[in-house]
C-alpha cells in the first residue's frame, strides 16, 4: 500500500484546505482501508482543530493611541499638508527655535574669531617695523649663525592674535614662566622685509650664540655670555618675523638696541 | 453624529492605491480593518503584545510610504501586509534575543488568557491551548512562519507563498514538517504529564474521615 502517494492529501483534508474532489475521494477510499493513516488523520484532524481554537482565543486589543499617531504620520508625510496634532507642531517650532538659536551662536563667535584673526590696517607688520631700530636696517651677518637653535626647553607656542603687540596678552601670559614681565619688545627681523605681512603664527622661544645677535639687528654687551634666550615671532608660512630678548644667560638681560 | 467614512465598502487593494494617492480615509480604513490580520499574525510569533503592536505600526508606516508598489496582480492585501510585518518581524528578532522562543515554565501570556475559564473544562481547555501556543513558538522560524499563516491565520498556500516569497510547493513542505513537529512536541508533552500523574493515581486512597486522627 503505498501510503505516501496519500500523506499531502490527508494533511490538506484534515485542514480542510483540500478543494481537489478526485484527490478527495482518492484519500477517503484510501482512509477507509488503511488504519495507520486513518490515524494519522485523526491527529492531524485533532491538531487542526487546536490550532484553530487557538487562533480563535486570540484577543486583539483597540489601539486608539496607535491609530492617531499613525493618521497623524500620514497627513505630515503628504506634500503640503499642514501638520494636525498641535503636538507636532509645537515640537517643530522647538526644533526650528534650537536650530536658529545655535545658528546665531555660531554665527557671532566666528564672526568674534574673525575679527581677532584678521590684521588691522598696519598691523602687525606696521607696529613692529615702528620700533624697529635704524641700526638693524644694515644688519651684519655672522658666520654660522643664519638659523637659530631652537632650546630643547622651555619652549613656548601660543597663537598670537591680530596685531604683534597682542601676541602675548598681559591675561595670557602664564604660558611664560616668571621671566614675562621682563620682556622687550619684538624687534623686525632684517631679513623679514621682503615676506608676506604677518597674520597668525607663534611664538618660538630659541637659545642664540650672543656673537649672532648683530644678525638680527641687536647689540652685543661688554656683559654678554655665550648665549642669549630669545623669542621669534614665526609667521604663518613658518618664517620668522621678530625677535625679543628674554634674558642673558649668565648676565644682564639686554633689550634691543 | 458621527462622520462614516465613504471608504469602509472599499475594496482592499483600492484602499491602499488610495492610500498611495495620499488618501487618509483610506489609509485609516484599511488600518481599521488589517490591523487585527497583522497583530495576531506577529503575536502568534512572538506571544509579545508589546511587539506586536510595534510590528503593526512598523508596518503600517511602511504601508504609508510603499503603498504605491503594492501590485495586485501579485497578491492580495493581507498576505502583502503579512510579508512587511513578517520582514520587519525578522529584523526585530534578530537585534534582540529576548524574543526568542519561551521556556516552557514561563505563566501564559495575555495572549490566549485573555478569557478566563470558568469551568474545569474550561480550565483544562485553556491548558491545552496554552501547551500549543508553547509548542507553536517553540518551532524554528521558517516552520512557525506557515505554521501560523496557514493554520492560525488560515491563509491559502498561494497567500502565504506571497507573504514570504516562496514557492508554494516549499510552503506547503514546511507545513507539514512544522506539523509533523508540533505533533512530536504535543506527543511528548502528553507522555509527560501521564508520568507526572501516575503517582498520583498510585497513591493509596484517604482513611474514611479524612486526615482527623
Amino acid at each position: 500500500m503505498n501510503c505516501e502517494r496519500y500523506e499531502a492529501g490527508l494533511i490538506d483534508l484534515a485542514r480542510g484546505a483540500l478543494d481537489d474532489s478526485g484527490m478527495e475521494a482518492s484519500v477517503r477510499d484510501h482512509l477507509g482501508t488503511c488504519e495507520p493513516c486513518a490515524e494519522r488523520f485523526a491527529r492531524e484532524r485533532e491538531l487542526t482543530e487546536g490550532l484553530r481554537a487557538l487562533s480563535a482565543a486570540t484577543v486583539v486589543p483597540a489601539n486608539d493611541l496607535a491609530e492617531r499617531r499613525l493618521m497623524t504620520a500620514f497627513a505630515s508625510t503628504q506634500p503640503g499638508a499642514p501638520a494636525t496634532a498641535p503636538h507636532s507642531m509645537a515640537v517643530r517650532w522647538a526644533v526650528w527655535a534650537a536650530a536658529a538659536c545655535i545658528f546665531f551662536f555660531v554665527g557671532a563667535w566666528a564672526a568674534v574669531e574673525w575679527r581677532a584673526r584678521t590684521p588691522e590696517p598696519g598691523g602687525a607688520a606696521a607696529q613692529v617695523q615702528a620700533t624697529r631700530s635704524p641700526a638693524a636696517e644694515e644688519p651684519t651677518p655672522v658666520p654660522g649663525a643664519e638659523r637659530p637653535v631652537v632650546a630643547p626647553t622651555p619652549v613656548v607656542a601660543e597663537r598670537p592674535r591680530a596685531r604683534a603687540s597682542r601676541v602675548l596678552p598681559a591675561g595670557r601670559r602664564n604660558a611664560l614662566p616668571e621671566e614675562t614681565d621682563r620682556l622687550a619688545d619684538f624687534v623686525p627681523l632684517p631679513a623679514a622685509g621682503g615676506l608676506p605681512g604677518f597674520d597668525s603664527g607663534m611664538i618660538v622661544r630659541v637659545s642664540l650664540p650672543t656673537a649672532s645677535l648683530p644678525a638680527y639687528g641687536l647689540a652685543i654687551t661688554p656683559e654678554s655670555a655665550s648665549t642669549v634666550n630669545a623669542d621669534l615671532l614665526v609667521g604663518q608660512d613658518g618664517q620668522a618675523r621678530a625677535i625679543r630678548l628674554v634674558s642673558l644667560v649668565g648676565g644682564t638681560r639686554r633689550g634691543p638696541q | 453624529m458621527s462622520r462614516i467614512p465613504t471608504t469602509d465598502r472599499v475594496p482592499d487593494d483600492e484602499l491602499v492605491r488610495r492610500t498611495a494617492a495620499g488618501d487618509a480615509d483610506a489609509f485609516g480604513t484599511l488600518y481599521r480593518r488589517k490591523r487585527p490580520d497583522v497583530y495576531r499574525f506577529v503575536l502568534h510569533m512572538t506571544a509579545d503584545p508589546g511587539v506586536a503592536e510595534d510590528v503593526v505600526q512598523d508596518a503600517f508606516m511602511t504601508v504609508m510610504r510603499d503603498a504605491g508598489r503594492f501590485d495586485p496582480a501579485r497578491g492580495a492585501v493581507t498576505p502583502w501586509l503579512c510579508g512587511i510585518a513578517k520582514n520587519h518581524l525578522r529584523q526585530r528578532l534578530a537585534r534582540d534575543r529576548r524574543l526568542e522562543p519561551l521556556a516552557h515554565d514561563e505563566e501564559p501570556t495575555a495572549a490566549t488568557s485573555a478569557q478566563e475559564p470558568e469551568t474545569l473544562g474550561g480550565l483544562i481547555r485553556a491548558e491545552q491551548l496554552e501547551w500549543l501556543r508553547r509548542a507553536v513558538l517553540s518551532l524554528p522560524l521558517r516552520y512557525r512562519e506557515v505554521v501560523v499563516l496557514c493554520d492560525l491565520e488560515e491563509l491559502s498556500y498561494q497567500d502565504a507563498a506571497d507573504s514570504l516569497s516562496c514557492a508554494v510547493g516549499t510552503v506547503r513542505s514546511r507545513l507539514h514538517r512544522g506539523r509533523a513537529l508540533l505533533a512530536a512536541k504535543l506527543t511528548a508533552a502528553v507522555a509527560g504529564r501521564r508520568e507526572e500523574a501516575a503517582p498520583l493515581v498510585a497513591a493509596p486512597a484517604l482513611p474514611s474521615g479524612g486526615f482527623r486522627s
